[in-house]
Formats: structure tokens, C-alpha cells, sequence
């Protein structure tokens, strides 16, 4: 597999959050601030990077029947590294995101990228996957908290940019709306380029018949 | 003596043992990395210090645990060097777990209010620093001083909006009562009053 593909398919393609409709609960809770969806962008990619490779070079070693709890265990291991290292070093956004980090073990976005990716790949696409899944996630929540924390507190990284604010948004009702406006905007973006990629494509296939009919033509004539 | 080596052999014991093999792994590194990365209770209280009020040096000041009041405690006190004093006191039990909160005092005026630890209550999504600031910033320390989960007694103006988490909430109020209680107690009003 090309880092090309890995790279589309874990930012644009499949995207976690907008195509895949995985981690909705963090995206959702922790979209209120820019500051802290890029705190649990950061985790989120940490523990997806080294559970998928960990859970590839072990992919010959743990039996199938007891997949499952192995890749919890892992999971749930790296998860409590990244909480130790957030309350040591990271106080304010340990605290923001509370109870949402350790939350991370059951994101249904890492145990899938483990069970259907990282346990059939090497070790080196995993690792990619793991990190372009997670440059995906933090993308999508990323404009999901400039958006609501914009409009629902008029500030930006806990700056206050403007006293306008719709309070909504800085909600959990806002939090849907923004969410389903932008899967909505997503996919619509997505068959577009597709429609075109096709377009393309049925262009390019046109041409090509052309050109076959017309060396066809031309070798006909010169045998006549 | 067969049946037991071929038991050995069996893929039930190998899945076993790998599950057990990553588990003592998992938590050998665990260990380490909780040794090295403890926060010490000494840390934790500087970072509330540092959040709740502004000074160049605190003085811890001893606790009379007699002037406490009944299902209350005082974690801490300390003094400022402009002499506020820094309150952490925790009191009834909310949804899960008793909210620690800190008050920071100064001239006979409650200055800030934080919630230091919620101890495992996990239902306090909705305490915002707004509800603690129109609560219980500037009211001032004087004997009638009282919060319920709706408002003040003896002063202040009712807050507009309580959070949606009652019980968490009213944990809260609790701690704060206490610490105020217990500043009133022993006369400990940041300074001048």
C-alpha cells in the first residue's frame, strides 16, 4: 500500500470523523475549545500510532480468539501513559478534558484500526495509518471547535476576539448541528470530486476509443 | 504426565499466557512511568495556589480542626504575602465523589473561586467558571454569609442560572460553605475588616 493512499485515506477518503462517523463521543464533548480538540487530537494520534504498531509486530503472536482483550490491554496501556504525561506536564488540559482521556481506550476509531488494519499490516503501513488516522481526527475536530468555539464565545484558544456569541453553539444541541452540517458538507465535497474524477475518467476513456477508431480507420485505408 | 504437556501445548494455555505476558508487561512499564511521573501533593497544591491567586510566596497557616464544621474538612490553608489567605476546603458528598474547592480571600471579599478536584464525580460537565464567579466572587465574609444551591443568604444577588449538575453542584456550595464557615471561625479575612 502507497503512503499516498495510506495518507489520503486516513485524512480526506476515510476520514474518522466525517466518513467513518467513528469517535463521535470525544469529537462531540471536546469540540467546545480549538485548545482542547488539539490536546485530544495529540492523544488520540499518540495512542493510535503506537497501538497499531505494537499490535502489528505482535500480529503473529496473539491468537485470534483472544484478540479483542490483548488490544484493549495495549490500548488502555498507552492511554494511561498519555494521561500520566498530560497531569504531569499538561495540568489545564488534563483537567479540561477530564474524564474524556481515559475514555480514549474505548474509542471505537483505535480498536478499529487495530482489529481491521494494524493486525493484517506491516508494521510500517500500521504506523502511518495510526498517524494519518489521527492527523484525520484532529483535522475534523479541529474545525468543529474553531467553528463552535468562534460562534458560541466569540473567543479563539481562550482569546476573546469579538463580545458577539449564539450560545448554541458552545452546547451540546451546537455541537450536533455543527457536527451533522459538516458530514453534511463533507460528503457533498467528497461526490463532487468523485463526480468529476468520473467525469475525467469517462473523458479519458472517450479519447482513448477515439484514438483506437481512428488508427483503425487509418490502417484500413492503407490496406485498401 | 502426557496429558498435562500436550495441556501446556494447547492454544487455550498459549492465549492465556499471552494475554498474562502483556498484562505484566503493560504494567511493569506502568509502574516506572507512574514513579516518574507522580504529581506530589506538594505540586498540586502550588498549581491551585498559582490558578487561584497571584503572590510571590504563600505561608501555610495550621488548621484547628476543632472550628471545622461537622462533615466538613479543611485541606489547606495558606497566607499571601499581601496577607489573602488561600482556603481549600471540601464538604458534603455530590453525585459520585466531595468537590474540593479553594477560595482565595482578600480585604473581607471572597476574590476567586475554583474547584480543585471533583473526586471521581464524574457528572460535573456542566460547572462552568461563570457559575463560580456570579456565585460566589465578591460576596463579602460577613457573619450571615451563607450559599445554598440556588443563591445567597445574608447578601449577594441569587446567581441567574444554577448548572444542570444539581447534586455536583451542591457539593460544591457545601465546600465553599465550609471554608467560609471556618475563615469566619477563626476571623481570617485576607487583610484589612
Amino acid at each position: 500500500m502507497k503512503v499516498k493512499d495510506i495518507a489520503l485515506d486516513g485524512v480526506v477518503r476515510q476520514n474518522p470523523v466525517f466518513k467513518l462517523v467513528l469517535g463521535t463521543c470525544p469529537a462531540l464533548a471536546v469540540s467546545t475549545s480549538l485548545a482542547n480538540a488539539i490536546g485530544m487530537g495529540a492523544a488520540v494520534i499518540f495512542v493510535l500510532m503506537c497501538s497499531n504498531i505494537l499490535i502489528s509486530l505482535l500480529r503473529n503472536v496473539i491468537p485470534s480468539k483472544v484478540r479483542i482483550p490483548a488490544f484493549i490491554m495495549i490500548i488502555a496501556t498507552f492511554v494511561t501513559v498519555v494521561i500520566l504525561v498530560f497531569e504531569k506536564f499538561l495540568p489545564d488540559l488534563y483537567d479540561s478534558l477530564g474524564m474524556f482521556l481515559p475514555l480514549i481506550v474505548v474509542n471505537c476509531l483505535i480498536l478499529a484500526r487495530a482489529e481491521a488494519f494494524a493486525s493484517v499490516n506491516k508494521v510500517g503501513a500500521a504506523a502511518l495509518d495510526g498517524l494519518f488516522m489521527g492527523i484525520g481526527f484532529t483535522l475534523a475536530l479541529s474545525v468543529m471547535a474553531f467553528i463552535r468555539e468562534l460562534l458560541g464565545t466569540g473567543c479563539l484558544f481562550g482569546v476573546q476576539l469579538w463580545d458577539f456569541s449564539i450560545g448554541i453553539f458552545a452546547s451540546s444541541a451546537g455541537g450536533f448541528l455543527v457536527y451533522g452540517l459538516l458530514i453534511a458538507a463533507f460528503v457533498a465535497g467528497s461526490n463532487a470530486v468523485s463526480k468529476k474524477q468520473k467525469q475525467k475518467q469517462a473523458a479519458a476513456e472517450k479519447a482513448a476509443k477515439l484514438q483506437v477508431a481512428q488508427a483503425v480507420a487509418a490502417s484500413e485505408a492503407e490496406v485498401k | 504426565m502426557t496429558q498435562a504437556k500436550s495441556s501446556f501445548k494447547s492454544t487455550p494455555f498459549f492465549a492465556v499466557m499471552v494475554l498474562v505476558i502483556i498484562a505484566l508487561v503493560s504494567g511493569v512499564i506502568l509502574s516506572v512511568l507512574s514513579d516518574v511521573l507522580y504529581v506530589t501533593d506538594e505540586e498540586r497544591t502550588n498549581r491551585d495556589l498559582a490558578k487561584v491567586y497571584t503572590s510571590d510566596s504563600f505561608t501555610a497557616i495550621d488548621i484547628d480542626a476543632s472550628a471545622v464544621a461537622d462533615g466538613g474538612s479543611i485541606i489547606y490553608l495558606y497566607e499571601a504575602a499581601d496577607g489573602a489567605v488561600v482556603i481549600k476546603a471540601s464538604g458534603a458528598k455530590g453525585w459520585k465523589g466531595s468537590a474540593e474547592v479553594v477560595l482565595a480571600v482578600k480585604d473581607g471579599k471572597i476574590v476567586n473561586a475554583i474547584i480543585s478536584s471533583y473526586n471521581g464525580d464524574d457528572k460535573t460537565a456542566s460547572i462552568k467558571t461563570s457559575h463560580l464567579e456570579s456565585m460566589f466572587v465578591g460576596q463579602e465574609l460577613d457573619g450571615d454569609l451563607e450559599f445554598t444551591s440556588t443563591g445567597v443568604v445574608g447578601g449577594g444577588d441569587l446567581i441567574t442560572a444554577a448548572p444542570s449538575s444539581k447534586y455536583s453542584w451542591s457539593s460544591v456550595i457545601s465546600g465553599v460553605n465550609v471554608a467560609v464557615d471556618y475563615l469566619q471561625a477563626k476571623n481570617l479575612t485576607g487583610g484589612s475588616n
